[in-house]
């Protein structure tokens, strides 16, 4: 009888948050089921109860040291709401812009800081050496880019807002402080290099996944539906717009969706495995309607990024399958196209004429009773869903992660890939990282998901039929 | 409680030749020392050569600005647990007492990376070095912190123990910026 032991994978892997993995074999040692657990908990949405809903922002802030922006935004939307506000012009623009360079730093974290290692450096390569150094060895010029886009999105956010990690800038009804001469042309100076490199990346992009075939025939290649916001126009938006749904051939399902009637169309399961919840498209039922968010969702679900570059770029991206491109090993190409479109929209954005304007809050007090906010952020849609009481004191919160809703097509992708690369009853370092790998195409943020603290030990699990553990990899 | 603290994050805004960066947490008690030692020599320092920053962790990105400083010291602080230490790469402070405050030169060194959260000081300096042809002089300065909890004041040891902290920074500094100017 196999015996169970543990095998210790040094250094820790690349995504955010506590996971495992656990593989179930039949008897005949192939993969028949496989899970992604999320074992952390923050609870965000208990916690928030009895709070001024003027406090949201900040508070939902501290969700997420990566992308607090997001939430900051999709927060402050929930308290316009609450207050029936239309925020100034001006405000409305910072706020896109502040929120497209979250995305651009957000995005180069996963792709050149997480997932480069395995583009670069390949998919079977020592796990020691699976890291930025270890593209800087082989790729130098990468590593320099993947840092200067991080730093250039980064910058914007500190610029705007006070500070890079959890600003308070964008506020109820608008934003604190307008935007200074000086500092929109210390901006403006950042985006020519900006675009240079996100071009330069792409065309790495373009060249480096032809080696990778059997990961994009096997990384979450399966039908599912796809979900974003767009504008009226059906272009690519990260602020404001209508929720699109298209399925797996490209066809639109459901279009001009309200975000704040999401609970209309958008449920939420909760297994007993997991505390990360499974959303699902109402109704297809669960877990039929299993759908996906983020970049390759939005690329799917958009007619148009609305930039030139991008849209050359997002015509070329369409063409890689004549249905939606379903296969998630594209998520990494979708995040630079998605880098492009916002550099470029930060630079139309910033020569706006009135993006110097003073007038960047509406003061008002609470009009309604209960108010939703959606945005885009990197990883997809959010949003935050508030109840408040005649004191503005907040009663009930609700959040949906884009984390979340990608939960069912994550473990989907855990199961094809296992049953791609995992035979027999023993792991191998390289079956290890391509299973963490396409959790890595989701991007995954566990700390906005669950509502926890600190590194991602990622435990995977073999099973047999009877249940008995036979194998254990776990990178602590 | 101790004035807001301005985060400046890792965006230089001038060529200042010694760069101070003080890393930690505000928020978890002596974890944030190096802020308190920061706005303290935001008083104190008037030289246009230095500047100082204070980061929530030491991130890939400051590597470029860092390839511009002649000299860089990171403030940090230790604790004296050795797993702690590890974790994070520093190595000399397990046997020290709350309040002990230690000051070296460092260089270089990619070491084991856990993870993008977990750059420390020399990996930073490899980084810097590696991508952008570059080693400023470089210095630790710490002070073994006793308590890490919530917080947003310091234990009494290390309360007591900022002043010389910041006067032994101050000394670094005097003599970095001479060096550099000569």
């Amino acid at each position: 009888m196999p015996q169970s032991r543990t095998i210790l994978i040094d250094p820790v892997t690349r995504i955010e948050g506590h996971s495992k993995i656990t593989l179930h074999l039949d008897d005949r040692g192939q993969v028949e089921e496989a899970r992604f657990h999320v074992t952390q908990f923050r609870g965000f949405e208990k916690l928030c109860e009895g709070r001024p809903f003027s406090e949201m922002p900040s508070l939902m802030a501290r969700i997420c040291g990566i992308c607090p922006v997001s939430h900051l935004i999709a927060s402050s939307k929930a308290c316009d709401a609450l207050l029936t506000v239309k925020i100034p012009p001006t405000a409305e623009k910072l706020r896109r812009i502040f929120g497209l360079a979250q995305v651009v730093q957000s995005h180069a974290l996963s792709l050149f800081h997480l997932s480069s290692p395995d583009l670069a450096l390949g998919m079977d390569a020592d796990p020691a050496k699976s890291n930025l150094f270890g593209v800087l060895e082989k790729n130098p010029g990468l590593a320099r880019d993947g840092i200067a886009l991080r730093k250039f999105g980064q910058q914007i956010i500190e610029r705007l807002g006070g500070k890079r990690i959890h600003p308070a800038w964008v506020v109820p009804g608008g934003v604190s402080d307008p935007l200074t001469q000086e500092d929109r042309d210390r901006i403006l100076q950042t985006v020519p290099e900006a675009l240079a490199i996100a071009q330069r990346s792409m065309e790495w992009m373009k060249s480096t996944i032809e080696g990778f075939r059997a990961e994009i025939a096997a990384f979450g290649n399966f039908p599912s539906l796809f979900l974003g916001i767009v504008k009226p126009d059906g272009g690519l938006t990260f602020y404001d717009g209508k929720l699109r749904i298209v399925d797996a051939s490209g066809h639109v399902v459901a279009n001009d969706l309200d975000p704040g009637r999401y609970f209309d169309y958008i449920g939420e399961k909760v297994e007993p495995w997991s505390y990360l919840k499974s959303a699902y498209y109402k109704p297809q039922g669960y877990p039929n309607g299993i759908y996906r968010v983020g970049p390759l969702a939005r690329l799917n679900v958009a007619d148009r990024c609305g930039t030139p570059l991008a849209d050359q770029e997002l015509a070329e991206f369409h063409e890689l399958q004549r249905t939606a491109v379903l296969s998630s090993f594209h998520y990494h190409h979708a995040r630079l196209v998605e880098i492009l479109y916002c550099v470029e929209r930060i630079g139309q954005l910033l020569n706006d004429p009135e993006i110097l304007s003073t007038h960047v809050r509406a003061i008002a007090r609470p009009n309604a009773l209960e108010g939703v906010g959606a945005a885009e952020a990197p990883r997809g849609t959010l949003f935050h869903h508030y109840k408040i009481d005649e004191q503005g004191l907040v009663r009930w919160a609700n959040l949906i992660i884009a984390t979340g809703q990608n939960n069912l097509a994550m473990n989907r992708s855990v199961l094809q890939v296992a049953k791609h690369f995992v035979h027999g009853d023993r792991l191998t370092p390289g079956m290890l990282n391509r299973v963490e790998a396409v959790i890595r195409t989701y991007d995954p943020c566990l700390s906005c998901s669950t509502h926890a603290l600190g590194q991602m030990p990622l435990r995977i699990q073999l099973f047999s039929p009877a249940g008995e553990l036979l194998d254990e990899l776990c990178r602590s | 409680m101790m004035p807001p603290l301005q985060d400046l994050g890792g965006e230089r805004r001038s060529k200042s030749r010694v760069w101070v960066i003080a890393c930690g947490n505000p928020l978890r008690s002596d974890d944030g020392l190096a802020w308190h030692a920061a706005e303290q020599l935001r008083r104190t320092i008037s030289a246009e050569e230095v500047e100082i920053s204070c980061v929530h962790q030491l991130t890939p990105e400051l590597a470029e600005s860092l390839s511009r400083a002649d000299a860089v010291i990171f403030l940090d602080a230790t604790c004296n647990d050795a797993a702690c230490n590890d974790a994070v790469g520093n190595d000399a402070a397990s046997n020290h007492q709350p309040g002990t405050i230690l000051c070296k030169p460092i260089a270089a060194s990619a070491g084991p990376v856990y993870s993008f959260h977990q750059f420390g000081p020399e990996g930073i300096l490899s980084l810097c070095s590696a991508l952008y042809a570059a080693t400023p002089l470089a210095f630790t300065a710490s002070i073994c912190g006793e308590s890490f909890d919530h917080g947003t004041t310091l234990s009494q040891r290390v309360s007591d123990a900022l002043p010389q902290f910041v006067r032994t920074v101050e000394e670094l500094l005097a003599g970095l910026i001479t060096s550099s100017v000569s």
